[in-house]
């Protein structure tokens, strides 16, 4: 039986949809949506994900609960091997990454925090029995961070501030294997926790101001299952059961500076990601047949950059805001394929917030316009072109609660 | 007043910025490519094929109709029409469950194939014309113009698929004939498969020669290669052939599932010996028993052989097994010398169709398909096509069907786009590529089996004598 035990193990090759790049989410405060993420020298309760440093400045305790609604659409067009150009859309869903903040800052310059907030996810769904379904049909991927942190002003100029990461995650990946009649449908999932920390540091010299920030990796244990829809005759050979994998989720650093005056903010951000921690995907099968064997997936990806730049203006109660951002995708083109059909992209934001007495509303909107990418040569044999775009509404409530 | 410029300098930036997000937003996304459609270069309006059991879509040691409908030309003729032509593509359809020693998949753990003789029957035999797809299965090149009466043939063959193919001597006596009574705009040719086959999948103990012992001589070949171009060219002015050529047999499963050396029933893998060497099977070769070398290949019927001991030592724990002690039989094995007899006839025969096709007087009507090379490719490094891996392996790979030589319905479809791709770029025309996963996959069985003990597949060695017989043409 050589050759089934050389050969099943073809038709589990793991979609390359397993995780994919910009699964990165940026936006978890309104306020900052609007300002395109340039967030790091301002400070507000969502400052503990942009800067934690900036929670020093913040007076007495306050609250902020927002989400973000994500509507993206791709739609791809090829698989060039067939000579097609057809198109494929993917299927409409609505994402809604949260976010919830308590600060409280005493008056020794000392400030607590902590912050719940999903950094990294993604989900992308085709029709069931779309052309690159033996790629991926739904990939679901959500993390859930817990994140207290301190912040000390040990000057009035300068912050610092320190913090640890509780993460949980889950992750769901179905797809086709089409090689029989009839297809076998695989769904993978699973759930994990990890652990990291983050620091931030804010050096106010009016009117110029510095801010950076640190998030550290996140290595995320997950242990799922294996279930396969099939054929009777397949169980010796898929039996499922339970599967065990892990994911770095990659460290961030975000620097900016700002220009602020009475009632205007400027700030040009730069984020960096480093995706090159994510380089190989292990997926171990606890119970190993010919067909169902352990996974070594090279991803590769590359480290990337985000160049920002955010305005705030303050008319009394009222805000405004805009913002625009480059955001570069860290996948290779032999590596991209329709789970995540990420490319660079340009976002476009406004926002506007309005303070009635203790509470502050902040809406943002975002734009995200990706780029037509064509990829030839792909690994996984799916050639073509994806165009890709989102939609994004933000809205946060903040309360001073005295 | 500081706050005045400030607040103007403001608007400016948020004009650009509103002008900049407005333009980029509306921006349209750019058409990609064109639509395909047929071109006015080539006529496909009367398409025909000449071949053997792979152009008439003999699958699983059988043909019927539910494998016919993927042969390669149908699934061309189908891309074709899917532009809005109209052409017709008859085939000689066989009722289910078809004529042959039909192969069913009952388990793929331990692999486990079952046989049925089947006789079905033709079903369109009343096609007042001749048939568009005018392959016989077990055809070998000089049949194209062999004028023997071909009832007869069928007879003396025990190949009924002359007489079911050719039917009526009104259209003509061979497959030549009935092709140009068609006045074909353009033919699919693909012969030669068998007249190395045959040698190949008889162990090397039969052949296509005038000696019954050896594949067809080249120069027969040459000669029988250049006449059937030449007078399909002459049936009109303006008619086009794509011609492929013939794949390696070490690319073949029938070839090369079974290894040469014993492995062990219960890991499937090699029994290995006190130095950890995997022991050789033994076999007949030049005439006598002798160990096999790694250059040696099983051929696949020998699975259910060796599981009854054949081929290995009479010594514990193998002595159990009623045959152990008698080396496999010389027609299961297709020692190294005569892989190298069969390697060098495919060369010869790919190094004439090369030379024919690409003589100057015929290569402005003439394309030919590099079948021999894909294969190649496919089992170097496997086929990928929309995240599915496929490979030259047995029944997994997913291009052979389960008789191990035929291409399976998707194993078509890439031959198809072989041909398509080779067309298109050859006559500008611009047919659109079959969707190959569109196309059945590994038919389950719908329910599973008792699992038997041997890992060795059991392909039941009398079905596929079968499939060799129709190579062993005379």
């Amino acid at each position: 039986m050589r050759f089934i035990l050389t050969l099943l193990s073809l038709f589990l090759i793991f979609s390359t949809a397993l995780f994919s790049g910009g699964f990165q989410i940026n936006e978890h405060g309104a306020r900052a949506t609007g300002m395109a993420g340039a967030f790091t020298t301002s400070y507000a309760p969502i400052s503990i994900f942009y800067n934690p440093a900036g929670l020093a400045y913040l007076k007495g305790t306050n609250f902020s609960v927002g989400t973000t609604l994500i509507f993206p659409s791709a739609r791809f067009r090829g698989p060039y091997q067939f000579n097609t150009t057809q198109e494929t859309k993917m299927v409409k869903q609505v994402f809604y990454p949260s976010n919830l903040y308590l600060t409280h800052a005493t008056e020794f310059g000392l400030a607590f925090g902590i912050g719940v907030f999903n950094p990294y996810g993604l989900g992308s769904k085709w029709p069931e029995d779309w052309v690159g379904r033996a790629i991926t049909v739904e990939s679901d991927l959500k993390t859930f961070y817990i994140n207290p942190v301190v912040a000390y002003k040990l000057a009035d100029e300068l912050s610092i501030a320190l913090g640890f990461d509780y993460v949980y995650s889950t992750v769901t990946l179905s797809r086709k294997i089409p090689s029989f009649t009839p297809e076998v449908s695989v769904k993978l999932s699973g759930s994990g926790t990890g652990t990291g920390y983050n620091v931030g540091v804010l050096l106010k010299l009016d009117p110029v101001s510095f801010g950076f920030s640190y998030r550290s990796q996140v290595k995320v244990n997950y242990s799922g299952t294996a279930d396969f829809q099939k054929s009777p005759v397949l169980d010796p050979l898929l039996p499922g059961g339970n599967i065990k994998t892990s994911v770095k989720m990659p460290d961030i650093v975000m620097a900016g500076i700002g220009f602020s005056s009475e009632n205007v903010t400027f700030e040009l951000g730069y984020q960096f990601t480093r995706w090159s921690s994510y380089d190989v995907l292990k997926v171990d099968f606890e119970t190993e047949t010919s067909a169902q064997q352990d996974q070594t997936l090279e991803r590769y990806y590359k480290d990337v950059s985000i160049y920002k730049a955010g305005l705030e203006y303050r008319f009394g109660s009222l805000a405004l805001r805009a913002g625009i951002a480059y955001d570069q995708n860290p996948i290779d083109d032999k590596y991209v394929e329709p789970s995540l059909p990420d490319a660079d992209r340009w976002e476009f934001t406004f926002g506007a917030g309005y303070t009635f007495g203790n509470l502050t509303v902040d809406l943002g909107y975002m734009f995200v316009r990706f780029k037509q990418r064509e990829v030839i040569g792909t690994l996984v044999g799916f050639d073509g072109v994806y165009n890709s775009s989102a939609h994004l509404l933000g809205i946060n409530l903040t309360y001073k609660i005295f | 007043m500081k706050s005045k410029i400030q607040f103007s300098g403001i608007f400016a930036v948020l004009l650009i910025f509103s002008f900049a997000f407005i333009f980029y937003a509306c921006e349209e996304f750019s058409e990609v490519g064109t639509p395909p459609s047929l071109g006015v270069q080539v006529d496909f309006s009367r398409i025909v094929a000449i071949g053997n059991s792979i152009t008439a879509g003999f699958q699983d040691g059988a043909l019927f109709e539910s494998a016919q409908q993927y042969s390669y030309v149908n699934l061309i003729v189908k891309q074709i029409n899917s532009l809005g032509k109209n052409v017709t593509f008859v085939q000689p359809l066989i009722s289910e469950p078809g004529i042959g020693q039909r192969l069913y998949l009952r388990s793929l753990s331990p692999l486990n194939i079952e046989q049925r003789l089947v006789t079905g029957a033709p079903k369109n035999s009343n096609h007042p014309s001749p048939f568009n797809n005018l392959a016989v299965p077990g055809a070998i090149l000089y049949d194209v113009f062999d004028t023997t009466d071909y009832a007869t043939k069928s007879i003396q063959r025990n190949n009924p698929f002359f007489q079911i193919v050719l039917r009526s001597k009104a259209f003509g006596p061979t497959m030549f004939h009935q092709a140009k009574i068609l006045n074909p705009t353009f033919v699919f040719f693909w012969m030669g498969n068998n007249d190395v086959l045959g040698y190949a999948a008889s162990g090397g103990t039969r052949g296509t020669d005038p000696t019954g012992k050896l594949p067809t001589p080249d120069v027969i070949f040459q000669l029988l290669f250049r006449q059937a171009i030449d007078s399909l060219l002459r049936i009109n002015s303006t008619v086009k052939i794509a011609v492929a050529n013939i794949p390696d047999v070490t690319v073949i499963p029938f070839f090369t599932t079974i290894p040469w050396f014993i492995v062990d029933p219960n890991t499937g893998k090699p029994v290995l010996d006190q130095q950890g060497r995997p022991i050789p099977l033994i076999g007949i070769k030049g005439g006598s028993p002798a160990q096999l070398t790694p250059n040696d290949l099983v051929l696949l019927p020998a699975g259910t052989l060796i599981a009854t001991g054949y081929g290995l030592p009479n010594v514990p724990p193998f002595n159990q097994l009623p045959n152990a002690g008698r080396p496999l039989p010389d027609e299961y094995v297709l020692d190294a010398n005569e892989v190298a007899v069969a390697k060098s006839a495919i060369q010869k025969f790919n190094f004439i169709i090369d030379t024919v096709v690409s003589n100057p007087a015929r290569a402005g009507r003439v394309v030919r398909v590099d079948i021999y090379s894909r294969l190649n490719e496919a089992k170097t490094h496997g086929v990928e096509i929309a995240g599915v891996k496929f490979t030259t392996d047995y029944i997994t790979g997913g291009i052979f069907s389960l008789d191990g030589v035929h291409p399976s319905s998707r194993g078509h479809g890439i031959v198809a786009n072989e041909f398509i791709k080779a067309i298109n770029s050859k006559f500008g025309s611009n047919i659109p590529y079959v969707d190959v996963m569109s196309l059945p996959g590994i038919q389950l069985p719908s329910s599973s089996v008792a699992q038997g003990k041997y890992l060795l597949p059991k392909v039941p060695a009398e079905a596929l004598k079968n499939v060799v017989e129709l190579f062993t043409a005379r």
